[in-house]
């Protein structure tokens, strides 16, 4: 009676021991890859993004230039401008230490300051509305590169008011987003930012 | 009468004729060259042409245009921010280095830079004295002379000067 007990027992745990094994190697499931993560790796992933534009916001702007003349009069010119400009995150500036991995599929950024990539005149729209020189100084000539002076000007003034209406921190917050969503469809469970 | 209306065109006409050689040799002061050295030594010379100033809501931009010109016969790279301006009051505004303008200005071997930009937000009271821009680590150039300058300016124009009197 001992022995067909001790027989039934070994039995189950052949068994068992079996099923075991099958579900291991032979279960559809055993085949799928194991991945391993490594901060490196990530890390050229993200940077491959290269400049992550995030956001552009479109300025109208007019914009009056006056030259002096020397050694008298004045030139100027009176211009409607439709200038771009796009911000965002230059991925490539990131460093192997600003990317840490946790458990659990957890991973940390430290992401470059946000910046502004490009400001650029939208040309179609941009038109020259004025252009004056003072009447008692004919003999003055035109100054050929006035026009290019205010569209420099332009920028820059265009420049200055995206960043005093914040599309650094409009960048910031969508760079963020983006990324977000990029790692946690790479696998990752959770992201945050630094 | 009719001999007063001369003496007094003939006045009129040497003092304007005074007032645009001033004028005339203030520019020329204004756009000197100075030749300058990097901080790994190494000479350029740059030469200011213009001054722009003008009026964004509430911020002021100043826009400083000059020629650079590399006489060696190597590419020259030059640090934007080294570019500083300072105010009366030592305030110290650094060149703008977002999106027109690189933070490194290269020169090509024996090259000229003809109009290369740097661009500053000042505050509005920085225009009550004189104003130096920082060539190289060597000069201060004055910008602008002492005397106060209360622009009237609204959002969005702008005033170009060739010398420091404004």
């Amino acid at each position: 009676m001992q022995r067909i007990r001790n027989l039934l027992i070994a039995a189950l745990i052949a068994v068992l021991s079996a099923v075991v094994v099958f579900q291991h190697y032979f279960s559809p499931g055993a085949r799928r890859t194991v991945r391993t993560v490594d901060a490196p790796a990530v890390l050229r992933q993200i940077q491959s993004l290269q400049e992550l534009a995030t956001v552009r916001h479109t300025f109208q702007k007019v914009i009056g230039l006056e030259e002096e003349k020397i050694p008298f009069g004045s030139e100027r010119v009176l211009m409607v401008v439709l200038a771009h400009v796009k911000a965002g995150v230059d991925l490539s500036a990131l460093a192997p230490q600003d990317v840490r991995l946790g458990p659990g599929h957890h991973i940390a950024l430290r992401l470059p300051p946000p910046k502004i990539l490009d400001v650029y005149i939208d040309e179609k729209e941009t038109k020259v509305y004025q252009r004056t020189k003072t009447w008692w100084t004919p003999w003055m000539p035109n100054n050929p590169a006035l026009e290019q002076q205010a569209r420099q000007a332009a920028l820059e003034s265009v420049q200055l008011a995206a960043m005093q209406s914040g599309i650094l921190s409009n960048a910031q917050q969508n760079a963020q987003t983006a990324l977000r969503v990029f790692l946690q469809a790479a696998g990752f469970q959770s992201v945050t930012f630094d | 009468m009719k001999r007063l209306f001369l003496v007094a065109s003939l006045v009129t006409a040497g003092l304007l004729a005074a007032l645009a050689w001033l004028r005339v040799k203030e520019a020329r002061v204004f756009s000197q060259p100075y030749r300058v050295r990097t901080f790994t030594g190494t000479n350029y010379v740059i030469q200011l042409t213009s001054v722009t100033v003008g009026r964004v809501h509430t911020n002021w931009l100043l826009i400083l245009a000059a020629r650079l010109e590399n006489p060696n016969p190597f590419e020259v790279t030059l640090n934007r921010e080294h570019f500083v301006l300072m105010d009366h009051d030592r305030d110290y505004y650094q060149p703008s280095t977002n999106g027109t303008q690189t933070a490194l200005i290269r020169l090509p071997p024996r090259g000229v830079l003809e109009r290369e930009l740097f661009t500053y937000t000042v505050a509005g009271d920085a225009f009550e004295g004189m104003l130096s821009f920082l060539a190289g680590h060597q000069y201060f150039v004055l910008v602008k002379g002492p005397q106060p300058y209360q622009p009237h300016l609204r959002d969005g124009e702008f005033v170009t000067f060739h010398r420091r009197h404004w």
